[in-house]
């Protein structure tokens, strides 16, 4: 099977068929991430079309052609990141949610467990987007707090208490939930 | 020693294996002691592990490939067609500009021509023009030499004097003497004889050996005793010879 790095070589040598190729193969992961953050499947589609149109104009400034995805994935957050609202920005909702994380006791795990996993994709939904990207980012792309500290352009401090406050929400929201709904 | 606050910041990270080393023993030890901590960290351990529940759920799949394809060829396309187009209006924004460059540039040259013709300056005039340059016509009339030597005789006379007795002696025939091919042989000749009491000038304008015309000023020099008004004023004459010239000329 003829690789990533194999295809963009041909693609640059104007062999525009074989991008197809390089599409079929990463289509569903950028689609993934994008469904993931944007919650909307037809948004979704969109940003994978643009993602790939994007990618094939920029194919040459792709330097490291073995490592295809992560380039690609880049490209994807960041359109991504342009189409979703823009609730407020992420400094003060870090500051809203400080306060409030601190104060309040801890959602028991049992409460937790009983949760079913569409109360949690809404949960999810409903975070800021700042917060919701970094949680795909860690449990959908299984990246470092590192990589997603690089990617999302935050030091790796301002990565991991997001993520704590991003869980804190998703635990309380997810109690309130369990007492209403599920 | 941390705080609980500070120990449920990093529960999260420390759940994500993010947290190793002396901090992650420090955090393991009060977790043990503190129920809060413990409780706080079961809920991490839950919620990570119903996160990636979540996320392991498969995606309905998605082709997009053909559009993209599709759209790369149009846009291929498009830029071709750009590009074509782009070549195209070059070329006849250039063959204007050389029609316009060639048209001013014959409009020049024939108002240079022009130019040259009616005016022209002494550098061209070889590359122009072959003809040889029109026989200067030069006009003297003789009242012209008449004026000549009276300056000249203004000039020798003495100052007190000579501009009272320096008369104008108007020629009547006035028509040029023409074709006058060798004005630099008109010359001026200059004689003086002294005494003791005055001196003489003869000035003459002479063509070769043909006096035109001749100034005589006569100076008489003021004894001491003498009173200016007393004694006779200079004597200045003009002979004009002009008959020899014109014969000589062929006037």
């Amino acid at each position: 099977m003829i690789s990533d790095e194999q295809i963009i070589e041909l693609v640059l040598k104007k062999h525009i068929d074989e991008y197809q190729e390089l599409v079929r193969r990463h289509q569903d992961s950028v689609f993934r991430l994008a469904y993931r953050i944007l919650g909307r499947r037809e948004e979704a589609e969109d940003v994978v079309q643009d993602t790939f149109v994007k990618a094939y104009s920029n194919l040459a400034s792709c330097r490291e052609r073995n490592k295809f995805w992560p380039w690609i994935r880049r490209i994807a957050l960041n359109i991504c990141l342009r189409r979703a609202p823009r609730e407020c920005l992420c400094e003060a909702i870090d500051d809203l949610h400080d306060a409030i994380c601190d104060r309040e006791s801890p959602i028991e795990a049992e409460v937790l467990k009983q949760v079913d996993i569409s109360c949690l994709r809404r949960a999810v939904a409903e975070l800021p987007t700042c917060y919701r990207t970094i949680i795909v980012l860690r449990y959908e792309e299984e990246l470092a707090y590192k990589e997603i500290a690089k990617l999302v352009g935050e030091s790796v401090d301002v990565v991991r208490i997001r993520l704590y406050r991003a869980k804190k929400m998703l635990a309380q929201q997810l109690a309130v939930m369990n007492d209403e709904v599920c | 020693m941390m705080k609980c606050v500070e120990i449920r910041k990093m529960l999260s990270a420390y759940a994500d294996g993010e947290i190793k080393g002396r901090t992650a023993s420090e955090l393991q030890a009060h977790v043990a002691q503190c129920d809060l901590c413990r409780a706080e960290m079961k809920t991490m351990d839950v919620l990570q592990s119903k996160l990636r529940e979540m996320m392991s759920e498969p995606v309905e799949a998605v082709d997009v490939s053909n559009y993209v394809m599709s759209q790369l060829t149009s846009r291929q396309a498009t830029r071709i067609s750009m590009f074509r187009w782009i070549g195209v209006g070059a070329a006849m924004c250039f063959v204007v500009l050389l029609l316009v460059c060639l048209f001013l540039a014959s409009s020049s040259t024939e108002r240079a021509t022009m130019r040259i013709v009616q005016n022209p300056p002494r550098r061209h005039i070889t590359k122009v023009q072959h003809d040889p340059p029109p026989q200067r016509k030069i006009i003297v009339t003789p009242i012209e030499h008449h004026r000549c030597v009276e300056r000249v005789a203004k000039l020798h006379a003495p100052r007190p004097y000579y501009h009272r007795h320096i008369r104008r002696q108007h020629v009547a025939d006035r028509r040029p003497i023409q074709d006058w091919k060798s004005p630099e042989t008109m010359h001026l000749a200059i004689t003086s004889s002294a005494t003791a009491d005055r001196i003489e000038k003869t000035i003459s304008v002479k063509l070769g050996d043909i006096n035109l015309c001749q100034a005589k000023v006569t100076q008489v020099n003021l004894q001491p005793n003498e009173d200016a008004a007393s004694i006779t004023r200079p004597e200045l004459e003009v002979v004009e010879n002009r008959g020899a010239a014109m014969n000589q000329i062929g006037g």
